[in-house]
């Protein structure tokens, strides 16, 4: 007899994989799910964990990623991992791939988006996004976000993917993604999943625009540099922005004043890694000629807090389960804060499985934000 | 087959192409983060900006949206 599964999760701190698998399977409990995800810290063996999950769970859909760090609301840390199992009163239909961008993320997305398609028996472009949802763990460590997500939207334009970049440490040197029983490097894990109930997309942040903004007057989007602002050395301009001299200007601000793109009142946040000369280094990519707010930091406890209920609000059903994409960059505002449990407990309504990410998803790359799918 | 002019004419064509009116905030949101157009708030100098015009046809065209024919 099949059961159905309430949403369970589970939390390890075992940093031996093996140790870290039968922790996460006891944790999961009996259970029949249609899909497992698991998240864990990129110096663990992912193939074992995912096989072991696979193994476990045989008629579910595994997949999962590296982090920078993991949670749920069982627990929180770094080195570990979680995982989340979805049943069949949350998930009617998934379908799951890689998308191995060896030759190229054109290819690697068209490739997996037939397999997606394939599983499913109809094209993903053509997939009512009212009922159904992309959900996307992708590479993290060589800068390619944009074109995947430009990839994924031009193959299935109406279909929103929710997700983020794998971590490793926030190093960029090297993640994984699994899925099909199968680990990868150079890779995204790409899921279509058709929600059993009403769903929210989650991409919350806990920062607000300031009147202050300028124009990129120079930019090479490929490098995520920023040369020009209002065309002016984009390091003077930003430092004049937040209030200090260049010769003050550090990771601090960076961390504390990203600059946002607003788009219908929301903001797309772009962060500062560091000045390049008189550039300025981003995690993401601007455009010549866009202009950009200075960004002025909430409470993000408070932040966490309501992104469950804000996200679910239009659908008059109360959360009952989240996978969740955090940005590193949140993970280390709270960390100096020293607020990381208040955080983590502010999330913890409800059931969920979430990584610190090097990066978020949501029709295009973000980044200072939560992102996630968040099911009734 | 008529030519697009205007980026306000680029929008209203491509609401009329969408299925439903919610898919255009999905679309709108991928040709900004591509093109930095929003076809909602168009600004003054971007609206009969030719060659910017060409380049959110573009984009829409690699998404399989053809504005004077086929569908999404």
């Amino acid at each position: 007899m099949i059961k159905n599964l309430a949403p369970r999760s589970a939390y390890t701190a075992q940093t031996d994989s093996a140790l870290a698998a039968a922790e996460l399977i006891a944790g999961l409990g009996e259970a029949t799910p249609k899909l497992v995800v698991f998240f864990a810290t990129v110096e663990q063996d992912g193939t074992l964990i995912g096989n072991a999950l696979r193994i476990r769970f045989p008629e579910a859909h595994v997949a999962g990623c590296s982090s920078n760090g993991e949670f749920s609301e069982q627990g929180h840390g770094t080195g570990g991992a979680v995982a989340l199992a979805l049943g069949s009163d949350v998930i009617e239909q998934v379908a799951s791939t890689l998308a191995i961008l060896d030759d190229g993320v054109p290819v690697g997305i068209e490739t997996a988006a037939a397999v997606l398609s394939a599983q499913l028996g109809q094209s993903i472009r053509d997939l009512d996004p009212e009922h159904w949802v992309g959900l996307g763990f992708l590479e993290g460590a060589s800068g390619r976000e944009e074109k995947i997500n430009e990839a994924l939207g031009n193959i299935a334009p109406l279909l929103p993917f929710v997700g983020g970049s794998a971590g490793d440490r926030i190093r960029f040197e090297r993640t994984w993604v699994y899925a099909s029983g199968e680990l990868r490097h150079n890779a995204c894990a790409l899921l279509v999943l058709r929600p059993a109930r009403p769903f929210a997309i989650l991409k919350t942040c806990h920062f607000v625009a300031t009147p202050a903004e300028v124009t990129v007057t120079k930019a090479d989007p490929d490098k995520r540099l920023i040369h020009e602002l209002d065309g002016r050395p984009a390091i003077e301009r930003y430092a004049e922005l937040v209030g200090v001299s260049v010769a003050e200007l550090g990771f601090p601000h960076f961390l504390a004043n990203p600059l946002g793109l607003m788009i219908d009142g929301e903001p797309w946040l772009r962060s500062l890694v560091r000045a390049q000369g008189s550039s300025l280094f981003f995690a993401c990519s601007v455009l010549e000629g866009m202009t950009l707010n200075l960004m002025q930091a909430q409470d993000i406890v408070e932040n966490a807090a309501t992104a469950f209920s804000k996200a679910t609000a239009p659908l008059g059903v109360p959360p009952r389960a989240a996978i969740l994409f955090n940005c590193a960059y949140r993970m280390i505002e709270v960390q100096i804060k020293g607020i990381d449990d208040a955080y983590h407990n502010a999330l913890s309504s409800v059931v969920h499985a979430g990584l610190h990410s090097n990066g978020e998803s949501y029709l295009g790359h973000i980044n200072q934000t939560l992102t996630g799918i968040v099911f009734s | 087959m008529t030519r697009i002019q205007t980026m306000e004419a680029l929008a209203d064509a491509l609401r009329a192409r969408l299925p439903l009116p919610s898919n255009f905030y999905v679309v709108n949101t991928r040709l900004i983060l591509q093109t930095g157009v929003n076809l909602r708030k168009i600004k003054d100098e971007q609206s009969q900006d030719q060659a910017l015009i060409r380049k959110v046809l573009d984009a829409l065209t690699r998404m399989g949206v053809t504005i004077e024919g086929g569908s999404p």
